[in-house]
């Protein structure tokens, strides 16, 4: 492999044609209505329970405070299995109904990616469209230039659904500050920003060896998936199985919203390794495969 | 003459099925080069080699003595028209074409202006503005040009540029390669021969994966004694025979009969013995509906490639 033609601004002339037109794409398109879709949809889920009790109730605040602690904090304890100290930062120092959203959210997300991701060359691959940009630039170019292309598109689309879901909040709810909401979401869209680069890579590595848009959704679907099934699956029958979970970013997205700001780090150091080594193997195998 | 390419025992296997099999030629500097084949003979994939699309099994190119596995050296200076490739539908014609030129090194201002000389050239100026899904398939041929012309590239190939265009399509996309100004070396592979012997000096023929001649095409299609006969119906032994007893005859060879392939003796005034064939067909009551000079490269083409 060879990094000697990698040019920064080829990288950013082709990462920001990709993010320019990869709305008009289907694929893309498709991304963007689902992650706002799906955002829209979690957010709702939470908030409007907690509306209807507080309708019905004689002291709003508090019944919604009592949905929050009797159902909602034994329920992110079961779906993260989350520590006493983390719950407390998450359902008690900071707003519990956001946690819930950026939580769930965070489960959806990979799978979203995919949507968004899976179609970075295998498409062009296919139809050779690719061949086009090949005598004009270094495939390391292409590679990476369209990766982050895709990333950043999908930073635009994930800044405008927690923007939306801020208003959300503020307006429908009516029972957080402005400022917890807020610095709560900035910080779940910095995880978002960061749990979403391994996925990214990961996409980048299959499109590039599937010629196939649609192969390519199916099978980065399948990877995403796949493996937390089958640790799932596994563990049940052989409880030390469950480490193998450790091999995929998937197991780590919690320690993003960590209140230890060591762990988070390592949260963010371990997404990066990731991302670093599936944009390695997608790298090389961009570099030799035939075009 | 320095060669603009050079193709070095070049083999490239899909599977178990060889595509090229240890091809080795050498393209002319700013020759007009033709490279022949029937389908399936791996012309394609021959370009796609000297594009460094596909990664060769073993041997070598070099492209102005640079190898096309370091392809980045050769940016701006090698282009292709590729077979089949798609621009991308939803992107308007003009920014794809702006995108080319930059990613050549131009400027985003220059990248503008070359980009609607390239499209008012090859005549899409009003499709500018419109995602590439509009273009007919003559109109994507035209744009697919027009990319490969854009930044004046010394070694430009085209794979197949008028196929699948209907004749009037056709013949407008040969005007246009042939008015561009090259000055360097275009490579043209094509099944039209008759284009390929009017605009190449050079010839390759492959046949299966092999290459089974490179030469001039004057050399090609130089008369060395032969000459095509055609009759209303098939010549009987007899006949055969009568012709084959002619002074200066050296055979008669069956082409696809009535069609008969006449070879004459290269000592020989090939006017006089070409006349006495006519003579002694007339006396035994037989006349030719036409006599050519076998020297079209058809001809040679087929009868490499049968």
């Amino acid at each position: 492999m060879s990094f000697h033609g990698l040019r920064g601004p080829h990288v950013r002339l082709i990462a920001k044609t990709h993010t320019k037109y990869s709305i008009r794409g289907g694929t893309g398109l498709v991304f963007a209505l689902m992650a706002l879709l799906t955002g829209l949809i979690i957010a709702s889920i939470f908030v409007d329970p907690i509306n209807q009790a507080k309708q019905q109730a004689d002291a709003p605040d508090d019944i919604a405070e009592q949905i929050i602690q009797q159902v909602g904090r034994p329920a992110i304890k079961w779906a993260t299995d989350a520590s006493d100290t983390q719950l407390d930062y998450w359902m008690d120092a900071n707003p519990a109904l956001i946690t819930a959203f950026m939580l769930l959210f965070m489960m959806f997300l990979p799978f979203l990616v995919a949507l968004g991701a899976s179609n970075q060359l295998s498409g062009d691959i296919g139809n050779r469209g690719i061949r086009y940009q090949l005598l004009r630039t270094e495939r390391a170019n292409l590679f990476l230039g369209r990766m982050v292309g895709t990333y950043l598109f999908g930073l635009i689309i994930y800044l405008v659904l927690f923007l939306i879901v801020a208003i959300f909040f503020l307006v429908q709810l009516d029972f957080y500050s402005a400022g917890d909401t807020i610095t709560w979401l900035t910080r779940g869209f910095l995880a978002v920003a960061v749990y979403s680069l391994p996925y990214v890579a990961l996409c980048a590595w299959i499109s590039c060896a599937i010629d196939s848009a649609f192969g390519s959704l199916a099978l980065t679907q399948l990877a995403i998936g796949f493996w937390p099934l089958l640790v799932n699956i596994g563990a049940r029958q052989w409880e030390p199985f469950e480490n193998a979970g450790y091999l995929m970013p998937w197991v780590y997205r919690s320690w993003l919203f960590d209140p230890s700001i060591g762990k988070t780090l390592a949260g963010i150091a371990v997404m990066l390794a990731f991302t670093a080594l599936f944009t390695f193997l997608g790298l090389r195998h961009f570099e030799k495969r035939d075009l | 003459m320095t060669a603009a390419i050079e193709i070095d025992g070049v083999t490239k296997n899909f599977g178990s099925t060889r595509a090229v099999d240890n091809v080795s030629f050498e393209v002319p500097e700013r020759s007009i080069f033709g490279l022949l084949g029937p389908n399936g003979a791996g012309k394609t994939t021959l370009f796609s080699l000297v594009a460094s699309f596909l990664r060769p099994n073993s041997g070598a190119v070099r492209v102005e003595g640079i190898d096309v596995r370091n392809v980045s050296k050769l940016r701006g200076r090698l282009s292709i028209l590729p077979q089949d490739a798609q621009f991308q539908a939803n992107v308007p014609v003009l920014e794809q074409v702006i995108f080319f030129a930059m990613l050549s090194g131009s400027t985003r201002h220059d990248a503008e202006k070359a980009a609607m000389d390239a499209l008012a050239l090859v005549g899409l100026e009003e499709q500018a503005k419109k995602g590439a899904r509009v273009l007919s398939h003559g109109m994507s041929k035209r744009l697919g040009i027009a990319q490969a012309f854009l930044g004046e590239p010394s070694v430009i190939l085209l794979d197949e540029p008028t196929a699948g265009l209907d004749p009037k399509a056709a013949r407008g996309i040969r005007d246009l390669i042939a008015n561009q100004k090259v000055n360097g070396t275009l490579v043209i592979s094509s099944h039209d021969l008759a284009e390929i012997q009017r605009m190449c000096d050079t010839v390759a023929i492959m046949r299966q994966g092999k290459l089974v001649e490179c030469a001039k095409v004057s050399d090609l299609t130089r008369n060395d004694g032969a000459a095509r006969l055609t009759f209303a119906k098939n010549l009987d032994d007899a006949q055969q025979a009568s012709i084959r007893g002619v002074a200066g005859v050296a055979n008669l060879v069956v082409d696809a009969a009535p069609t008969y392939g006449l070879v004459l003796d290269p000592e020989g005034n090939r006017e006089e013995i070409i006349a006495k064939v006519v003579q002694t067909l007339a006396a035994a009551g037989v006349v030719a509906r036409s006599i050519e000079d076998d020297t079209d490269l058809e001809s040679r083409f087929l009868e490499l490639t049968d």
